[in-house]
């Protein structure tokens, strides 16, 4: 079986029990403190990792030295598989957000792994593919919108992919700070702060230390909606 | 970043002789005009295709937006794997910036080539990793100034136009070549607006290493760009 609380249509969710059980066979498991550096941007490194428990953030940070949020990863999700598939350096920096237990495995047997167990090269290209929609939907979604609407967007993404379900409304329980919101929605922490103001004084959200509840999605979405030309 | 010199993917030059043939056989070729659509986006046609000769525009547009460019692809380029890997209906259109010539190859027959060449499998992947790094530099670079991510695209546009002409991985010679992007896509690309593109390319322009054609960009010093935008 693999195990429980996986984020739903992660890379894991996409395996077979099977062939999990065999995966996770050629890979360690170990446990990193909140703000431990998984992968840094640009080393030569090419071992792959499966989260088991806990969240990280995928940043980039730019040749002048602006970080940008790329992703966050949960439970169920793989890390690192580019450079095992192409060699290149990482692209990107993975930090533990929260404490996190991850199973490894070298760039090699990842490979070797790959050609040896059906169904799991098969997992890695769907979530590679779902990885590029993804990316072609935010590029989308920055051309053509304001830094407003893509917080909106990009609330409304994380409640519906990491949100529980409360009392209050869809609970987003991952620690972001203000900075790291605004580097997902490329944008300035200052019009982070001003947006959220807005957002909680008219309740579409309550926020808590590094928690967000969204109250009124719909609000969210037709903000995530609007379109102007300040991008 | 440490950006460094690009290498741009080509799928068509990291296959065997071999391979090569055998997708060869099971292809058929044909021609498109400029202008034609090879790819509409939310088709659900069941084939992919290598480009041979020209270049062509992906763009996606969502629900409300106009269309928006994604990328360009050229020579030796495969397009039209993602519906093969994933099922869904296409996720952009592929229209002919050039008169454009590619091989078509039906997902059954790709299929029954992946059959006897397992390891072409890994380097479709490799195709979907280079793209998505591609958007990665873009996203990460959203903060910078918009001349330098218009140097940045220009320059990464311009190695994979340049090992094309020369036909392999060398950039020798002047660049000299056109890239089939307007101002406005260009825009696109970077996440800027058409007016900050067009400063961004008469800067670089007046600096010698670019100069403006209609609808195209011409690369004249390409070193210069990647010196600039690091």
């Amino acid at each position: 079986m693999t195990p429980a609380g996986l984020v739903p249509g992660s890379f894991a969710t996409q395996l077979d029990p099977a062939i999990w059980r065999a995966f996770a066979q050629r890979c360690r498991v170990a446990t990193y403190p909140p703000r431990t550096t998984l992968f840094h941007q640009g080393d030569p490194s090419s071992h792959v990792m499966v989260l088991l428990a806990g969240w990280v953030k995928v940043t980039s940070v730019s040749r002048a030295g602006s970080e940008a949020l790329l992703a966050l990863r949960g439970p169920g999700d793989i890390l690192g598989e580019m450079a095992a598939i192409d060699g290149l350096p990482r692209s990107a920096t993975v930090t533990t957000l929260v404490t996190v237990r991850a199973q490894t495995i070298d760039g090699p047997g990842f490979v070797a792994a790959l050609d040896h167990l059906r169904g799991l090269s098969l997992a890695l290209l769907r979530h590679l593919t779902s990885n590029l929609r993804e990316s072609d939907g935010k590029r989308l979604e920055y051309v053509s919108s304001n830094s407003s609407a893509r917080l909106a967007a990009l609330l409304l993404d994380l409640a519906g992919q990491h949100g529980r379900h409360t009392s209050e409304g869809l609970a987003i329980d991952i620690p972001l700070s203000q900075r790291e919101l605004a580097s997902a929605a490329a944008t300035s922490r200052e019009v982070v702060a001003r947006v959220m103001r807005t957002l909680r004084a008219r309740d579409v959200v309550r926020t808590s230390r590094r928690r967000v509840v969204v109250i009124q999605p719909d609000v969210l979405r037709s903000l995530g909606r609007l379109v102007s030309d300040d991008a | 970043m440490s950006a460094g010199i690009h290498r741009p993917y080509r799928f068509a030059a990291s296959l065997a002789a071999q391979e090569c043939a055998d997708l060869l056989a099971a292809a058929t070729q044909r021609s498109f005009a400029e202008g034609q659509e090879l790819l509409a986006q939310g088709d659900t046609s069941d084939h992919v295709l290598i480009l041979r000769r020209g270049c062509v525009k992906i763009v996606a547009s969502s629900d409300r937006q106009r269309a928006v460019l994604l990328g360009l692809r050229g020579p030796g380029d495969l397009i039209g794997e993602m519906r093969y890997l994933s099922g869904a209906p296409r996720s952009a259109a592929v229209i002919a910036a050039d008169p454009v010539v590619a091989l078509i190859v039906t997902f059954d027959a790709l299929e029954m080539v992946l059959r006897k060449h397992t390891r072409i499998m890994g380097e479709i992947a490799r195709c979907v990793t280079d793209r998505l790094r591609w958007a990665d530099r873009r996203r990460a670079e959203f903060c910078l100034p918009v001349t330098m991510r218009v140097a940045r695209v220009l320059y990464e546009l311009g190695v994979a136009a340049v090992m094309v002409r020369n036909g392999g991985g060398n950039l020798d010679g002047p660049a000299g070549v056109e890239i089939p992007v307007t101002q406005r896509e260009l825009g696109q690309l970077v996440g800027a607006a058409e007016v900050s593109v067009q400063k961004a390319l008469r800067q670089l322009a007046h600096s010698g290493w670019v100069a403006r054609r209609y609808g195209r960009v011409s690369i004249i010093r390409l070193e210069a760009l990647r010196t600039y935008s690091e």
